[in-house]
C-alpha cells in the first residue's frame, strides 16, 4: 500500500515534460545542427573529432556574450560548429585568428586531396588574407602589429601558394594563377589595402611571378575587367562558404534578439521566426549544396536566407534600437520602442555602448550615426551582385540588363563534373554548357 | 549527405525523440526551472552528436546522455554562482521572461517539484533515475559516478523521506 501510494505519487513526474512544440522547435534545430556538423564518414572523421574538441564550449563559456540563458543555445547552434564559425570570420589581431589558421585551415587542407586540390585550397586561402586585410582596413585597423601580421601572413600563404602550384598540373596551373590574379587585382584595387602592400615593401605581390604564369594561360581575363568594375566582381566572387558563414552569424543574433525581446506581440514573434526558419533552411540547403561541390546552388541559397534575413534586420531596426556584436556585425539585441513611432537617433542615449539605429549588419565601429552595411553581396539574375546601401542597409533593384555592369559577366567560373571549367557569357550571363 | 552520415543523423533524431523528455525531467529536477531545463537538454543532444561524430562506438546511449546532462548540470550550478550579478542585471531587462510559458504548467509541475523540494540534491535525481525513468542501481551508478551500493543505499533513504512527506 505504502509503495503503491509512493509509486503513482512519483508517476506525476513523468508529466513533466516537453511542451510538444519545444520538443519539434528543438529537433529541428538539433536536425540542422548535425546538418552544419555533418562531417565524411572515414578517414577524415579523427581530425574533425579533435577541432570540435577544442572548440565547442570552452570559448563561449568564457566569451564575453554573456550566457546562461535560454537564447544562448540557440546561438551556440550555429557558433558551435565550433569555434570553426567563429573563427572563420575573424582577422588578425582578434582572439581567434589563430584557431582559424591553424586549425580550421590545417583541416581544410587535410580534405585536399591531390596536388590540384592543394593548390586550389592554397589559393582560397591567398584570397582570404586578402580579405582579411580588407576587414581590417573598412574598420580603420589595418596599422602597427595588425598590419604587419597582415603582411607577414600574406607572404607566407603566397609562398605556399607557389609552392602547392609547382606541383599541380598545367591546367590548374593556369585555371588557379587567372584565380590568384583576379584576386589580387581585386583586392589591391582597395587603396587602403594596396597602400598596405606597397607600405610593406611587397610591391611584386603577386605580379612578377604570377604574370608569368599568367602568360602561359591563353584565355587570361583579367584584362576584361575595368577599374569600374572590379567592385562589382568582387561581389560577384564571394564564395558560397562565406556567404553561409556571415548567414550563420546574422541567424545566431537575430534568433537571440527575437526570443529575448519580451515585449514583441507574439503574432509579430512568431513572423520573424518563421522567417527564421526559412533562412536557417536555405542555409542548411547551401550548405548541403556545398558538400556536393554544387558552387552556384550553394551561393543561390545562402543569398535567399541573406535576402530574408535582411529583411528581418529592417523590420526589426524600425521597431526599436537594435544592439550590434561590434566583432561578427550582426543583431545580438533590441530595446523596442515605446509609443513613438519614428525611430530615435541614438548617440544621444550616451553610455549605451554600441547602441547604433541600423537596419542590417554592421560592421561596427563606425559611430556618429554612419551607416555602415554589411559587405555580403545580392546576386541577381542576370549574374551581376549588388551591395548594400541606405539608412536601411538593404539592396538596391537589380541591374536589368549586363550593361549597368560595364558590359562585362561576373568573372567566375563554374567547374564541370569532367574537370573543365566555362564562364559566364551572353547577354543574361549565363554559364556556357559543359 | 553521405548514407552513412544520414544512418548516423537518423538514429540521432531517433534517441532525441526516445529520450528528449526523460533528460528534460532529469534537468527540471536539478534546476527547477524550465528554460534552464530546456537549455540543457537542447545542449546535451548538442554534444552528443559531437560525441558521435567523434568516436566510432557509443555504448549506451541512454546512460551517457544522463552523463552529459548531469556535467552540464554542474557547470550551470558553477556558471550560476560566479555571474550572479551579471544575471542580476540581466534580470533586470527582462522581467518577464518567465511569463512566455503558459502559467498553469509551471504551477502544476511546481506542485510536484514541491514535495521533494526539500530533500537533498543527490535524494532527487536517485529517485528520478530510479522509479520514474526505472534505471537499474546500476547505471544510475555509472551516471553519477557513485558505487551501486551508495546508489542503493540513497535510494532508500530518498523513498523513505518521500513516504514521510507524503504521510504515508
Amino acid at each position: 500500500m505504502k509503495d503503491t501510494k509512493t509509486t503513482e505519487y512519483l508517476e506525476n513526474f513523468k508529466k513533466m515534460e516537453l511542451s510538444s512544440d519545444v520538443k519539434l522547435q528543438m529537433r529541428e534545430k538539433l536536425s540542422a545542427y548535425a546538418d552544419f556538423h555533418a562531417v565524411r564518414v572515414g578517414e577524415v572523421e579523427r581530425s574533425i573529432g579533435e577541432v570540435q574538441k577544442h572548440s565547442v564550449f570552452s570559448f563561449f563559456i568564457n566569451s564575453k556574450l554573456r550566457i546562461m540563458n535560454a537564447t544562448l543555445l540557440i546561438a551556440l547552434i550555429v557558433a558551435t560548429s565550433g569555434t570553426s564559425f567563429a573563427a572563420q570570420g575573424s582577422v588578425p589581431g582578434e582572439f581567434l585568428y589563430p584557431v582559424k589558421v591553424y586549425v580550421n585551415e590545417n583541416v581544410q587542407s587535410t580534405f585536399a586531396f591531390g596536388a590540384n586540390a592543394e593548390a586550389k585550397l592554397q589559393a582560397k586561402l591567398l584570397a582570404e588574407r586578402f580579405e582579411e586585410a580588407q576587414v581590417l582596413a573598412e574598420r580603420g585597423e589595418l596599422e602597427g602589429e595588425v598590419k604587419e601580421e597582415v603582411q607577414a601572413n600574406m607572404q607566407a600563404q603566397y609562398e605556399k601558394s607557389r609552392l602547392a602550384l609547382a606541383s599541380a598540373d598545367t591546367q590548374t596551373n593556369t585555371e588557379v594563377s587567372a584565380d590568384i590574379a583576379n584576386t589580387v587585382a581585386l583586392y589591391t584595387s582597395d587603396a587602403q589595402v594596396s597602400d598596405a602592400f606597397l607600405a610593406s615593401g611587397i610591391t611584386n605581390f603577386g605580379q612578377s611571378d604570377i604574370a608569368m604564369q599568367m602568360s602561359a594561360s591563353s584565355d587570361t581575363q583579367s584584362d576584361q575587367g575595368d577599374t569600374t568594375s572590379l567592385s562589382m566582381k568582387m561581389m560577384a566572387d564571394v564564395k558560397a562558404e562565406t556567404l553561409i558563414e556571415s548567414a550563420e552569424v546574422r541567424i545566431a543574433g537575430l534568433t537571440k534578439t527575437i526570443k529575448n525581446a519580451v515585449e514583441l506581440g507574439a503574432s509579430v514573434k512568431a513572423q520573424f521566426e518563421t522567417d527564421l526558419k526559412v533562412a536557417v533552411k536555405h542555409v542548411v540547403d547551401a550548405q548541403a549544396s556545398v558538400r556536393a561541390n554544387a558552387e552556384a546552388e550553394a551561393k543561390a541559397s545562402a543569398e535567399k536566407a541573406h535576402e530574408i534575413l535582411g529583411k528581418i534586420e529592417s523590420n526589426l531596426s524600425l521597431l526599436g534600437e537594435v544592439e550590434i556584436d561590434p566583432e561578427t556585425g550582426s543583431i545580438i539585441n533590441i530595446r523596442i520602442f515605446g509609443d513613438t513611432e519614428t525611430p530615435i537617433i541614438p548617440g544621444s542615449t550616451g553610455g549605451s555602448g554600441g547602441w547604433l539605429n541600423i537596419g542590417g549588419g554592421v560592421t561596427g565601429g563606425s559611430g556618429g550615426g554612419d551607416v555602415a552595411c554589411t559587405m555580403d553581396a545580392k546576386i541577381c539574375p542576370d549574374g551581376s551582385a549588388v551591395g548594400r546601401g541606405g539608412p536601411n542597409c538593404t539592396f538596391p533593384a537589380c541591374p536589368t540588363s549586363p550593361e549597368t555592369n560595364g558590359g562585362n559577366c561576373p568573372m567566375d567560373a563554374k567547374i564541370c563534373p569532367d574537370g573543365t571549367s566555362v564562364v559566364r557569357q551572353g547577354p543574361s550571363c549565363q554559364f556556357a554548357p559543359c | 549527405m553521405v548514407e552513412g552520415e544520414n544512418q548516423i543523423k537518423n538514429s540521432f533524431l531517433e534517441s532525441f525523440d526516445a529520450y528528449s523528455d526523460a533528460i528534460f525531467r532529469f534537468c527540471m529536477v536539478k534546476t527547477s526551472s524550465k528554460e534552464v531545463a530546456e537549455d540543457i537538454t537542447q545542449e546535451t543532444f548538442m554534444r552528443y552528436w559531437v560525441a558521435l561524430k567523434g568516436e566510432n562506438k557509443m555504448h549506451n546511449t541512454r546512460s551517457f546522455l544522463y552523463t552529459i546532462a548531469n556535467n552540464l548540470v554542474i557547470d550551470w550550478y558553477r556558471k550560476k554562482k560566479s555571474t550572479s550579478l551579471d544575471v542580476l542585471e540581466e534580470k533586470g531587462y527582462e522581467p518577464q521572461d518567465s511569463q512566455i510559458s503558459p502559467a498553469h504548467t509551471d504551477a502544476q509541475w511546481n506542485e510536484i517539484l514541491e514535495t521533494i523540494q526539500d530533500l537533498e540534491e543527490k535524494d532527487k535525481e536517485v529517485l528520478l533515475l530510479r522509479y520514474v525513468e526505472g534505471l537499474e542501481p546500476k547505471d544510475i551508478a555509472e551516471i553519477l559516478e557513485e558505487t551501486t551500493n551508495v546508489v542503493s543505499v540513497r535510494i532508500h533513504r530518498a523513498i523513505e523521506k518521500v513516504q514521510k512527506k507524503l504521510h504515508i
